[in-house]
Order: structure tokens, then sequence, then C-alpha cells
């Protein structure tokens, strides 16, 4: 069906608007994911559950506790945290201690996320959930031919100011310096006094709010929260760390990105059904070009 | 036999392996000395397949080898031994030569399936040659053991036996003799020249000069991944440049 | 009603897909011998389902043979899959497998539309494949794949992949071709799953998208790591405790997937290699050994 030109060129600027404050979410889970790979060497397959834990509490606390959205999300945030080192001190703490090949992390993580879908799918059966409709304010605003709704622009805001205080945190703070240290290597860093395990148990709280955050974030821009959502999240994850490169933090962002507006763009101008698709075309691209990611491994070592 | 002509080795702005030219002739047992950190054990791995050489050509026989797979080199005729020992290790000493054996056999999985004539008696054949290597290498009292029980001089000769087991014309030794006593350092000694009386071509890497000058026809030395010297191993040791190289080491570690 | 045919009627089908899940087990069992962690095996049942379910429904082929053709369809795909995706390093390897899972998965919802056939069914799946898996060729199939199993081990292939698995640069210098031998184990796995799959399609009269999703995958990968690693009996035997488990646990309800998952958190932290391990036998015999002697 052709259209006027003009008609194009404006659906292009408002994918533009959909894909930046879509990558921002995606850059956001794609963090946390990207963050215990690059101190830990480990991918853990049960952050994708992290996230979806994250949003079922920000549904309970708006739903159940009749709080504002505001307050949810911190809260969200901070118990999704308490859920990422309770994650590592039962799953993987045990395997760090006899130095188990990466393989048993990766298993073990497989095994977390079962229990935590299954436990998510006898509490809040499994049947989608939403927020209710006047959890957010609901207002568009219109630039030109473009529109843009506050939420959206909330969830930009958000996402970018996380990004960036995670960003001062890993360069500026002792913490953050300590995180790299480990990251090169944990035995060194511990000789050096660093206090590894510490650092670890943060490092996991990190990873776990950015997950809860965007669980909270893309349920309420979605409207549809399941015990499996975390699902079709994982690969994008997947493919967002991979584009950027495992452990590669400026590479969670740019990553996020490439793949939100790969999928808008898809989307709008192919067909609806590819979304889903182009998630794993690109992961396959990258996995065959250039494995290490875009921006290369690890750039919490190098950093 | 094997020829390297300007082989280089470059990591990064690091040269391992510089500009390194020699020759090995067939039936000759070449020893390769040198500082640690000189480049030795990088050498054996671009001749065996299991690094590239970023420049240069390394021919073996009348083929040129800088590129190609290591499985194929090895089909070629080179095999080695590792200088930190890598046996598989929860497999037996026989099961470890056995799998050496890999290449001489062509048995594939149908007819293993199927336990056809060919299937049985080449694993008849294959057990066969692998007890008269064991024997050889005086490995009977613990060809059932599991290879990592072994004392290291024990697993180093493991390690020779599954190298010898792939029949090749040219072995690489990485430091064979470490963890071995007087006994077997001269053991080992005798078995590598009734190899080279084989026919078998012998490069290999020590620190040990006693059994260097025992064994080898000629002495090659690396230090800081070049060649400094080449000759028997008398010339070699009264080489001032290779006296330094040494020396030099020694004073750094003083 | 004698109790054998009492026991049939309540739990032929338990008994069944144990049967199904150990050929699960055993395909995946073949990829952690070569030291491979591959998700794709779901992917491949879901080609083996599809392919043979497609066969007997539409052009009416008999069952071994669509049997046959949809394994095979697997074991084909799993050889292009493989050229490429196994010279990746293990966790790049494990996640381009997992990709591999979705792909099937996707493709399955939207073959019909992009075709414009009718062949399959889209995100409804494809219902009233006729049941002509029955508990006789299931095991028939199990003990054929068994004597193979034995013979493997004791192939000249089968220790080449195990060399490959314990020290893949030293399995080169001795001549072996770890891409191509890396290839067959994965090729062998899929072959297995694809049976699996045509089994299970025509067991339970449907197949859809949705039945071969990433749980899956993980969940044959916890048959042999609950099972055991070190031999291959471990993976029939996880394949049939983590089928039999949950229906013992149908009073838990929805929470039943959750002894799955903490198994298999707790095999991994404590019993490292599994259930089975040979050493424990090698222990009994030898005791026996002594007291003759």
């Amino acid at each position: 069906m052709l259209r006027p030109y003009s008609l194009y060129v404006t659906m292009f600027w408002q994918q533009v608007v959909n894909a930046i404050w879509l990558g921002s979410v995606y850059s956001l889970f794609a963090l946390g994911y990207t963050l215990v790979f690059g101190v830990l060497g480990i991918l853990n397959l049960a952050h994708p559950s992290l996230y979806m834990w994250g949003a079922f509490i920000g549904l309970v606390c708006v739903n159940t506790f009749n709080m504002p959205i505001w307050l949810a999300l911190p809260i969200a945030m901070f118990l999704s945290g308490l859920l990422g080192i309770l994650l590592d001190r039962l799953a993987f703490k045990p395997l760090r201690a006899r130095n188990a090949p990466h393989l048993a992390t990766l298993i073990s993580s497989i095994g977390a996320s079962i229990v935590l879908i299954n436990t998510a799918q006898g509490v809040f059966s499994a049947q989608v959930s939403r927020f209710p409709f006047d959890a957010f304010p609901i207002m568009v605003f219109n630039f030109g031919p473009v529109s843009v709704t506050l939420l959206q622009l909330t969830i930009l805001g958000i996402s970018i100011a996380i990004m960036v205080f995670l960003r001062w945190l890993i360069m500026s703070t002792r913490l953050g310096r300590a995180m790299r240290a480990v990251a090169f290597n944990r035995v060194t860093a511990a000789r050096l006094g660093i206090p590894v395990d510490k650092v670890i148990m943060q490092t996991f709280f990190i990873a776990g709010a950015l997950a809860g955050a965007a669980g909270v974030l893309l349920g309420l821009a979605f409207n549809s929260i399941s015990p499996f959502m975390g699902g079709p999240m994982n690969l994008k994850g997947l493919t967002v760390i991979v584009l950027g490169g495992l452990g590669n933090i400026e590479g969670a962002v740019v990553g996020g990105f490439i793949l939100a507006f790969s999928e808008v763009m898809s989307v709008a101008y192919l067909s609806s059904d590819l979304r889903d698709a182009v998630s794993f075309i690109l992961l396959f691209i990258i996995l065959l070009i250039a494995p290490n990611g875009l921006l290369g491994r690890s750039s919490v070592k190098r950093a | 036999m094997l020829e390297l002509k300007n082989v280089s080795r470059h990591f990064g702005g690091l040269a391992a392996v510089n500009d390194v030219s020699f020759l090995v002739e067939a039936g000759q047992v070449v020893g390769l000395i040198g500082p640690n950190g000189a480049g030795k054990t990088t050498l054996l791995n671009l001749i065996s397949g299991l690094d590239q050489a970023s420049k240069g050509e390394i021919q073996f026989n009348k083929n040129f080898v800088q590129k190609l797979p290591a499985h194929k080199i090895n089909q070629l005729g080179i095999a080695r031994t590792y200088q930190n020992i890598r046996l598989f290790a929860e497999m037996s000493v026989r099961e470890n030569i056995i799998v050496g054996m890999h290449t001489q056999g062509r048995a594939g999985l149908l007819s293993a399936a199927l336990m056809t004539p060919a299937y049985r008696n080449e694993e008849k054949w294959l057990r066969e040659q692998a007890d008269v290597l064991i024997k050889r290498l005086g490995l009977d009292a613990f060809a059932d053991s599991p290879a990592d029980a072994l004392s290291y001089g024990d697993q180093r000769r493991v390690e020779i036996a599954r190298a010898l087991a792939t029949h090749p014309k040219l072995i690489l030794l990485d430091e064979p003799t470490a963890g071995m006593n007087a006994a077997e350092t001269e053991r080992l000694g005798d078995l590598i020249l009734s190899l080279r009386d084989e026919g078998l071509t012998v490069l290999v890497i020590e620190h040990d000069m006693t059994f260097i000058s025992q064994v080898c026809d000629r002495v090659i030395v690396l230090n800081f991944g070049e060649v400094i010297a080449n000759g028997t191993t008398e010339d070699v040791k009264a080489n001032p440049l290779v006296i330094e190289a040494y020396l030099g080491a020694e004073e750094s570690h003083a | 009603m004698n109790i054998f045919t009492e026991f049939w009627v309540t739990y032929g089908s338990v008994v069944q897909f144990v049967l199904i899940n150990m050929l699960l087990g055993i395909s995946i069992y073949f990829t952690l011998y070569t030291g491979l962690l591959s998700l794709a095996n779901a992917g491949f049942m879901a080609i083996g389902a599809y392919v043979s379910a497609v066969l007997t429904v539409h052009a009416g082929m008999s069952f071994p043979i669509s049997l046959l053709v949809g394994a095979s369809s697997a074991a084909f795909i799993g050889w292009l899959l493989g050229l490429p995706v196994l010279r990746l390093r293990d966790v790049y390897l494990a996640i381009a497998t997992l990709g591999f899972g979705e792909i099937v998965r996707i493709v399955a919802v939207n073959f019909d539309k992009f075709t414009g056939l009718s062949l399959i069914g889209g995100a409804q799946g494809l219902a009233g494949i006729p049941k002509l898996t029955t508990p006789a060729s299931l095991l028939f199939t199990l003990v054929l794949l068994s004597f193979f199993l034995v013979q493997f081990h004791r192939s000249r292939v089968g220790r080449a992949l195990a060399a490959i698995r314990r020290d893949e640069s030293v399995a080169s210098t001795m001549g072996i071709d770890v891409a191509n031998y890396k290839l067959l184990a994965f090729v062998l796995g899929a072959f297995v799953a694809g049976l699996a799959g045509g089994f299970s399609a025509h067991l339970t009269r449907f197949v859809g998208p949705n039945d071969f999703t990433f749980s899956a995958a993980v969940n044959i990968l916890a048959f042999v790591v609950l099972g055991g690693t070190l031999h291959w009996t471990g993976a029939l035997i996880g394949a049939a405790i983590l089928t039999i488990l949950p229906e013992a646990l149908r009073f838990m309800g929805e929470y039943r997937g959750v002894v799955n998952g903490i198994i298999l958190v707790l095999v991994i932290l404590y019993l490292p290699h599994g259930l089975v391990n040979p050493k424990w036998f090698r222990r009994v015999f030898r005791k026996k050994e002594t007291r003759h002697a």
C-alpha cells in the first residue's frame, strides 16, 4: 500500500522516538546481565527471572499496597537487588568456593531460573497481570508529527539517570574500582586487601536492582506481566550483551539501542511478526562475524 | 626434513619469535635451548600447528605447514609433548596411548556399532601396538592406572609414548627431563638415541646441558625470540653470545 | 483387569514419556560427552516432531518412515547449524544454541503464514496426529540405542570425542580433526532428539511451537546433569526421575516445577557429576576381588 512520502518520513521519526525509549530499557536490562559477566565471568541465566520478579513486586506494591508508582519502583529495585544477592549466595557462591568450571555456574543459574519462574507461577498464577489503568498519568506530548507519552519520557529519563549513576559508580567510586579489580583477577584483588565477597555481593545487588527496574518500567510500558515474560527478554538481553561485548558496560548501552532500532524499524517497515526474529538474526550475525562484540569484551576490566 | 624460514610470531607489538630460520635434517637429534621466555615453546606451538606464525614459512618434507591445522600437521608426521604435561587425566595410561593411535585406525562409528570383523581386528591390533609402546617405555607396571596417579617422570614417559603412537617422523619434546631423576634422565637419553637409530627425527627443548650433550647432534640457541647460535654442542657452549645470554639470565635471577 | 493392565491404564503415558525423555537425555549426552554445552536439542526435537507429523498427517506416510525422515531432517539442520556455531567457545555456543531454539519456535509460528500453506497450524499447532507411538517401538529404539552407546564408547570415534572433551588442543595434535568430530557428535544428538520429537508428536497427538521453548531445552539438560555425566546410563536415570517426579508431586500444583529447579541446583552444588558415578561401581567390584584373592 503506497502512502504519501511525507507520511513515511513522519513515521520514521516516530519510530526513532519509539526506539530511543525502548533502547534505554533494553540497555538497563542488559547492563545488569553484562555487569555480572564482567566482574565474575559468569553468564547468569537467571537474570531475566529477576527482571520478572521486579515487575511482579512493583505490581504488588501498586495493586495490593496502593503505593504510587514512584514509590513502587525503588522498592521493586531494592527487593530485586536483595533477590540477586540471595541468588548468588545460594546458587553461585558454593561453586566459587570450589573453583567449579563455568559450565557448572551456567547450569546452576538455569536451575535457579526454573525455581524463580515456577515459584512465580505458583504465587501469581500463569495468567497475564496488568498495572491498573491509572498507575501512571496518561499524557501525550506532540512534537510536530511525532507523539510521545509521558510514560515513555519518564522511562527514558529514569533509564538514563540510572545509567549515568552506574557509570559514575564504576568509574569514580571506591566500589567501582574494587569491582574492576575483582573483574581483572579475583585472587590478586583479595591479596590487595579488597573485600572480594562484599564486592561480589554488591555487584549482584546492583545487577538485580537494574533488572527489577527494567521489569517495572517495561511492565508499565507494555502493560503485560507474567511469570514467562523473562523468556523473550532473555534472548534480547543475550543479543544486546553479545552485540556490545560480554562484560562491556558501554557495549550494553550501544547494543540496547541497536536492538531497539532494528526491532522498531523492522516492525514498522517489514512485518510485525519479524520483531522476535530480529534479535536472533542480529545475534547470529554478530556471533559469526565478531563474537567478541562490537566494542570488545569486558570494559569493566579495562576501564 | 624441517625447515624454518624467517618465522616470526607477534603478540601485539611484542615479537615472541623473531625471524627464526634453521634446518633440521632427517635422522638428527636437535636440541633447542635458551633462557626462560626465549620463545622455545612458542616455536614448538608454531611447528605443531597450535599457533600460527605471523610471518615466514615452515616446511616439513615437501609441505608448507605454517597455515595448516594441527591435526593435518600431525597426520603429515609431526608429534609433540608438552612442557606442563597434558595427559588425559582420568583415562588410564593405556587409554591415553590408544587415543594416540587414532590416526592409525580406520574404523568408523558404523563398523564399531555393527561390530564388524574389520573393527574387531583393528581394535585388537591397536591394543597390541599400544602394548608394544608400553613395554618400550617401561610403563607395564601402571598401564591400567589413571594417568594422573603417576609420578612426574612416569607421566612424561606416557606423554612420549602417546606421541609415538601417532607414528610420527618428527617428534617435538618440550623439556622431557623436568621432574626426572638422574637414572630416568639417562634412560630417556638412551631411548631418544634408539629412536633416532630407527629413523625418527627429534627436536628437544631442554635446560639440562648434560642431557643435551648426551643426545643432541646439534643445538640451536634461542634468546628473546631470535636464533643466536646453531651448531654442535661444543661450538655452542663456547659461543660468547650464548654465554652472555645465560649469564644475563642468571643476573636477572640473582 | 489384572494389576498390570490397571497400572498401564493409569500410568501408561507416563511410562512412554519416560522413554521419550530417555531418548532426549541420550541426545544431550552425545554433545556433553564431547564437551559441548548445547541447548539446541529442544529445537531439534521440534523439527523431528513437525516433519514427521506433517508427513503422517498430510502425506499419509507410514510411521517408521516419517519418524526416520523427521529425525534425519533434524540431523541435517543440526549439521547446518553446527558448521558455523561449533567453533564458538562454550558460553557463546550456549547462547547460540539457545537462540536456535527460539528460531525454530518463530519459524513454527510463522511458517504457514509465510508460505501460504496450511501445514502446521501456526501458533495453534498441529492437532489430530494419529497415535502411532507404542511402548514397544519406544523400547525397541531405546534398546538399539543402548547397544549403539556401548559400542560407541569402545570405538575409535568415541575415544576421540572423549579426548576432545578433555583437551581439545592436545587431541588435535594427535591427528584428530576436532571440528569434524564435534560436528558428528552434534548431528548424532540432533538425530536422536528428532526421533524423540517424532515419537512425542505421535503420542500426544499434538505438536505446537510452545512445547519446545527454552524451558524444554533446559529440562533436557537437567536429565543428564542429575542422572550423571560420567556414564550414559545417567541420562536414562535422570530422565526417569525428572519425568516421574512431577507426576508424583501433582499435589503441589503449579509449584511442581520448583522441585526440578531445586534438584538441578543441589546436584550441581553437591554432586557435580550427577548420580551415576562409575567410580562407585569400581570400588564395589574391587572389594569383591580382594575377598577372592
